[in-house]
């Protein structure tokens, strides 16, 4: 429990550095976007409460990935970037960076690694 | 922040703040609450809106299968203020109570999403790329997951879950009956509701046997330049002829493979998150 708490706490600082983070990083992701991304949303919230009560809220799988905290994202690749499969997934090798891709939303975007 | 399991872990070193802000806030909004007050009285809703609302469920609720060619446009606002349409049209396949199958084009993508009661698969035609996860059971379970923890919201999916009705109705507060009017040559009741929490909707349901949604529009009052998603409901097609394989989906062999990111707890979609 003492163990749980901490970590909590520690995962509590390290989301409040990522948004320290990601607010720096912010005005670059808009500028590539074009958007703050604010759309008009569904009409209900309900899915909030069923969807913790079928999942249990914290169920993950290797197939949903967090982006690293500040890791820096594109949605374009530069030119020349050869696919490097590694455990089913597409990296793409672009000179010395390796870039990993996610659908994020409806949105494919590549994260530096 | 999906993890709601840290939220009772929380409690000791986080209520205090927590607490202090809800308590900041609280005369502001209870203020607001009472300027609203004489003009907004709570729950009054008009009995032939919600009449056509609880027959237009049920019949939804009734179908087993059907398909549905859907047209609409979706607002962004940017940073700047400036709003900006896209569209999106795309042909939608349910069987119940497990299988979805999206394919859709758009602005930004040509997109085909498959759920076959297993898994759930977004796929990026231009991109020639998918993600794919194992999802829960049900066609409702998959829709929230979609939402919320790859960040793909559709708007009106409350239409396609099982029980229409109390999805659509779980924070209205008015709902009115604005008469008859036409979408794509039907004729349909126009209907009009308001939500606790800052959005209005409105719906034209098909006039006759077949009490079908023909548009759905809805506004994000609450959010700067109120937003709006419209979409309109055509082609239904309420015996379709479906095969398992529709619903399945097979990674072309030079597709290339990605993970869905969570959604961004901080920025990116709104939907997730706070609201």
């Amino acid at each position: 429990m003492m163990m749980q708490a901490r970590r909590c706490r520690q995962r509590a600082a390290g989301m409040l550095l990522g948004l320290f983070v990601m607010g720096g990083l912010l005005p670059e992701a808009l500028a590539q976007y074009g958007t703050s991304r604010r759309v008009a949303r569904r009409t209900s919230r309900r899915t909030s409460y069923r969807h913790d009560a079928v999942y249990g809220g914290g169920a993950t799988s290797a197939a949903v990935v967090a982006v690293p905290v500040g890791a820096a994202t594109v949605t374009a690749l530069p030119a020349g970037c050869m696919a490097a499969p590694v455990g089913g997934i597409t990296y793409q090798q672009c000179g010395s960076v390796r870039y990993r891709p996610y659908y994020q939303g409806e949105s494919l975007v590549y994260a530096v690694e | 922040m999906t993890d709601t399991r840290t939220g009772g872990r929380w409690s000791r070193s986080w209520w205090g703040p927590v607490l202090a802000l809800l308590l900041g806030v609280t005369p502001l909004m209870g203020g607001a609450q009472q300027a609203k007050a004489p003009a907004e009285p709570a729950e009054k809703m008009d009995p032939q809106a919600q009449r056509i609302l609880r027959q237009m469920s049920d019949f939804l609720a009734a179908q087993r299968e059907f398909s549905v060619r859907t047209e609409g446009t979706l607002d962004e606002v940017l940073e700047s203020g400036q709003k900006i349409q896209r569209q999106r049209e795309g042909d939608v396949s349910v069987q119940r109570p497990n299988r979805l199958r999206v394919d859709r084009s758009g602005d930004l993508a040509r997109l085909h999403l498959f759920y076959d009661g297993q898994r759930f698969t977004l796929q990026g035609e231009r991109a020639n790329a998918y993600a794919t996860t194992p999802a829960p059971s049900t066609l409702d379970a998959t829709l929230d997951m979609a939402s919320l923890r790859l960040g793909l919201d559709a708007p009106a999916a409350d239409l396609l879950v099982s029980d229409p009705y109390t999805a659509l109705t779980e924070d209205v507060r008015s709902g009115s009956y604005l008469g008859r009017a036409v979408v794509d040559g039907t004729p349909v009741h126009h209907l009009a509701f308001r939500n606790r929490e800052g959005v209005d909707w409105e719906l034209w349901v098909e006039d006759g046997p077949r009490p079908l949604p023909r548009r759905y529009v809805i506004t994000s009052r609450d959010m700067p330049g109120s937003p709006q998603y419209s979409v309109s409901l055509s082609d239904w097609n309420l015996s379709p002829q479906f095969t398992p394989q529709q619903f399945q989906f097979t990674p072309p062999s030079d597709a290339m493979r990605v993970s869905f990111a969570e959604p961004n707890p901080q920025g990116g979609k709104p939907e997730g998150g706070a609201k």
